[in-house]
């Protein structure tokens, strides 16, 4: 019981690392094994892309090439931002409200190992979900971009993704594991539409744009592919604004679990 | 909205549930004759039916002038009810989630599917070749809000009135304002002042329209997020008025005595509103626009002043039925839009005439309406979002009960505890959890800690987890502040109410714990321990609930554990596994672990415990060995099959309490010989006598008891 115990008791950094990354593995496995989570967060992106892009517009893309990339980009920032929102979100509301973040803290596990392995695994999901988009449009030719512009906006995307981890992170702060799906909806598809992600805005409602993440991803997105036609601000601007929503998000998502646990 | 059958006066609240549920189902008869108005240019409703009929054109203007001042009328009311009742934290969270979130959501689902049936309509009422789409007007704000704007406009009035209260609560600090306010509302509902008052506002409002048709009455605010000035008038002074009839609390009973005068006020103005209309659809600027305008002002509050008070009159006392139709009413209006639209355009060529297409509309509408109310809404989590819970009343925080003798045991407090508390106080609110306890966990001991639900025993477990801090106190584990990770390292936990991740197997969930601790047992050496191999290959969610608890107690030990924390680890085990659960428990303190167990079965408690602590309403009440406390309440029970009745031999000396069990009569006494030898020479026919020991149930009882 003196200090000479204690340092006994400090964690070896090599078994601290293996804690993060069991708690990682077992994040993904879990998201996994859920199919209402797995299933539409992999294969709605793709077969979403694969109708409206390849099989609707495929004609419009030959006349049109931007517009491939456009609708690319629209289904690739769900493919990321999905998992990033419904897996962090989900998992950590129903963590919440069944008592294992209580109980990971007195086992005790390391301090924020759960909160890296829930971002961690987000991202993962998100790659999974985006890969086969990045397949099907290569095969189908459906994307004017050469390898660096894709591997540009492949890294846009995925950074787009960490504004939704906070998302998930602060919704789940605030609601129950059962309700945080719904309400998770609530916020993201709105967004969805009123983003002008999927469709092009009536002038009357670009005043609106700003206030959606989606936004700025698709934005991020345009800019690292070079696509000029759909740039509507500088990337400066959605890159601070993302920066902003994710803080935002982080802050509130912090405070309320410092304040409820 | 919300059930507001919840404050004194109940009564009255149900009458104005019912009022509300009118108002808005009459906004389903209203656009469900949209489509019948003579002289409606086509395009702007979804169709436009073969067959007008000017009575239902008059109609919905009526209905029009009411619907929604009553409703916003009824809604002030029940605001600042809930705003009493809440307070402002809680108003704004209710609200969001009855409002702000059936907003949203509606938007996003009906939004596409009214589009889409509006295109089919309006394609069948252009014969195919529709004029193009109009374009949203091009202002600030535009935006298609549906037959959801009023959900928004709320909102937006709740934010004004709000704020406005906050300011004359810092202006107005006495009240004197206030209260004259409350008298003008008062004098002027029973003078009948106020019907004539109260449309001003909106009356002026109207009169400053440039372009105004009559029949549109107030305009509809459904296009744009920046309110029309007349909407947020007219509607912006029901609810204020709502709120200062809510307010002012005896204006209730004037409005129900004046309900007939009031109606009678409301149909005259009405009749001559039709009839100035009736030569003159398009206001021209002049005295008969406002006339016409205030008019108007008139019969709103006519005719809500007389529907509230002949509800408050009739529908006063509960009714299962409109209970359950005020219920479904806010559903209803929400979702009813497109199925209105799409029977309108189903039946809109029809070759009938509209006294048989209108009834159609309607019966298929509601049935459907309905129908999607009880299966799909009012059983699921919809129900629950739109009609919410009870609300339920706050308890008066419990005081601690100062009365109970502590007794705490003095031997053996040489030994330096592995975890203590040292004058603990912790509060949660209201509630006090812990009101001043010490408590001491030795080493290799195991302290059974007892106590009924809500006695503070998990609060206490939480402190010495590091999972809450103390309000004041000392909380020590193992020499130190248990908000350490590295002293952490070296307890082992088994928690009650946990559910652990439901899609990982045993094995996983294992070598997860495992890996927090320095230097903790293979996944193999745990399950071989705990005798749970064979579900190491099984999934969590999977498990029964005796399995489940078998897992969690794998994890608690998988560290090697200096410390141990077991809440309830045996509730749902069958004999089997609680007999191996605790000889692992022995197997463990024989290591020299020390254990802190919660439990409800005392046989558990008297089956492990080297000594145990009784917590009672945040207090310990008694502390000690297992003979200890038998010793403490030195009371014996006493069974016999006697003639006897319990209420004979209440009285005597020496009895503490008598009952009847199951044909026996049973005794428990302070002193037992005393009343057995009275008990014989009572009752000649006594058989079956036994006397025993109080078990440590007794003991338990006996003391919380002491200490209610």
């Amino acid at each position: 019981m003196n200090a000479a115990v204690l340092h006994a008791d400090k964690i070896p950094t090599s078994r601290l690392l293996g804690a993060y990354l069991t708690e990682t593995r077992c994040e993904f496995m879990r998201n996994l094994r859920t199919p209402a989570i797995a299933l539409p967060v992999l294969l709605l992106p793709v077969g979403l892309y694969l109708l409206f892009a390849v099989l609707i517009a495929g004609e419009a893309i030959v006349k049109d090439p931007p517009l491939g990339i456009f609708l690319f980009s629209a289904f690739a920032v769900m493919a990321v931002t999905m998992p990033a929102l419904f897996n962090v979100g989900a998992s950590l509301a129903m963590e919440r409200e069944n008592g294992m973040l209580r109980l990971k803290r007195a086992q005790p596990a390391p301090a924020g190992s759960w909160l890296v392995a829930k971002i961690a695994s987000g991202l993962a999901f998100g790659v999974l979900a985006y890969t086969p988009m990045v397949v099907a449009a290569i095969v189908t030719g459906k994307l004017p971009l050469d390898g660096a512009q894709l591997a540009g906006m492949s890294v846009a995307l995925l950074l787009g993704a960490l504004p939704f981890c906070a998302l998930g992170l602060m919704i789940a702060t605030f609601v129950s594991g059962s309700a945080a799906p719904g309400y998770a909806n609530l916020v993201y598809l709105p967004g969805c539409y009123l983003s002008g992600m999927f469709f092009p805005l009536p002038a009357s409602m670009h005043w609106q744009t700003p206030f959606w993440p989606q936004f700025h991803v698709n934005q991020l997105a345009m800019h690292a592919a070079g696509v000029e036609k759909f740039q509507f601000e500088p990337v400066a601007v959605a890159a601070g604004a993302l920066l902003g929503f994710t803080v935002l998000f982080g802050v509130v998502a912090t405070w309320r679990l410092a304040h409820k646990g | 909205m919300t059930s507001h059958t919840l404050s004194a006066g109940g009564d009255r609240l149900h009458a104005l549930d019912a009022v509300r549920g009118f108002a808005l189902l009459l906004g389903v008869a209203f656009h469900a004759a949209l489509s019948f108005i003579p002289g409606m240019p086509p395009g702007i409703w979804a169709i436009n039916d073969n067959s007008p009929s000017a009575a239902l054109g008059a109609a919905t203007f009526i209905s029009h002038i009411l619907r929604m001042s009553l409703f916003f009328f009824v809604a002030g009311f029940f605001a600042r009810l809930l705003h009493q009742k809440l307070g402002a934290r809680g108003f704004w969270s209710n609200r969001l989630k009855r409002i702000g979130i059936p907003l949203v959501a509606g938007w996003v689902v009906l939004f596409p599917i009214i589009a889409y049936v509006w295109t089919i309509g309006i394609a069948k009422t252009f014969g195919g070749a529709p004029p193009p789409m109009p374009e949203m007007p091009k202002v600030a704000g535009a935006f298609p809000l549906t037959h959801l704007w009023f959900l928004y406009l709320l909102l937006l009035i709740y934010v004004a009135v709000l704020a406005v209260r906050a300011l004359l609560v810092r202006l107005d600090p006495a009240q004197k304002m206030r209260g004259v306010v409350d008298r003008m509302v008062v004098s002027g509902t029973s003078t009948g002042v106020a019907a004539f008052t109260l449309g001003i506002p909106v009356a002026v409002a109207l009169m400053a329209q440039t372009f105004w048709i009559y029949g549109m009455g107030i305009p509809t605010p459904d296009s744009s997020l920046i309110p029309l000035l007349p909407a947020s008038v007219g509607y912006g002074t029901a609810f204020v008025f709502g709120w200062l009839v809510h307010r002012a609390k005896d204006v209730l009973p004037v409005i129900e005595r004046r309900w007939a005068i009031h109606l009678g006020l409301a149909v005259v103005a009405t009749v001559a509103l039709v009839m100035i209309m009736g030569d003159q659809p398009v206001a021209q600027p002049g005295l008969t626009k406002n006339a016409f305008a205030y008019l108007y002002g008139v019969a709103i509050w006519g005719w809500v002043f007389g529907l509230t008070g002949a509800a408050l009159r009739f529908l006063s006392g509960f009714s299962a039925t409109r209970r359950y139709v005020a219920d479904a009413s806010y559903w209803i209006y929400l979702a009813h839009l497109p199925v209105i639209a799409a029977l309108q355009v189903w039946v809109g060529h029809w070759p009938l005439h509209w006294s048989v297409k209108y009834p159609l509309i309607l019966i298929a509408g509601f049935g459907i309406l309905f129908a999607s109310y009880h299966w799909l809404v009012r059983p699921t989590l919809i129900g629950q979002l739109l009609n919410g819970r009870r609300v339920r009343r706050r308890k008066a925080g419990a005081a601690p009960a100062a009365t109970a003798s502590e007794r705490t045991n003095a031997a053996d407090d040489r030994v330096t505890p592995v975890a203590s508390l040292r004058g603990v106080v912790k509060k949660f609110g209201a509630t006090t959890a812990l009101a001043g306890v010490d408590l001491d966990v030795r080493p290799g001991e195991l302290l059974a800690v007892l106590g009924p639900n809500g006695a503070g025993k998990s609060t206490a477990i939480s402190l010495w987890l590091g999972l809450h801090e103390p309000d004041s106190g000392e909380v020590m584990l193992l020499g130190g502040s248990p908000q350490d990770v590295e002293r952490r390292r070296r307890l082992g936990v088994m928690m009650q109410d946990v559910d652990l991740v439901k899609e990982l197997r045993v094995r996983e969930l294992i070598a997860l714990a495992a890996s927090y601790y320095t230097d903790p047992m293979t996944v193999e050496q745990a399950l071989n321990v705990t005798g749970i191999g064979a579900l190491a290959g099984r999934l969590y969610g999977k498990l029964s609930g005796g399995q489940k608890r078998q897992v969690q107690f794998a994890l608690a030990i998988c560290g090697r554990p200096k410390l141990l924390f077991l809440d309830e680890p045996t509730v749902g085990l069958d004999i089997e596994a609680r007999e191996a659960l605790w000889a692992s428990i022995r197997a463990l303190l024989a290591d020299g672990c020390s254990v802190v167990l919660t439990t409800h079965y005392l046989e558990e408690a008297e089956a492990l415990a080297t000594r145990v602590a009784v917590l009672a309403r945040g207090r310990v009440i008694a502390s000690g060995s297992i003979d200890d406390m038998r010793a403490l309440v030195a009371r014996r029970q006493i069974t016999c099959e006697s003639a006897l009745m319990p209420a004979d031999v209440r009285g005597w000396e020496g009895v503490v309490e008598a009952t009847r069990d199951r044909g026996k009569l049973v005794i428990t006494a302070t002193d037992a010989e005393t009343v057995v030898r009275r008990l014989l020479s009572v009752d000649a026919t006594l058989r079956r006598l036994e006397v025993r020991e109080a078990g440590l149930s007794e003991a338990f009882t006996e003391l919380t008891k002491e200490a209610a």
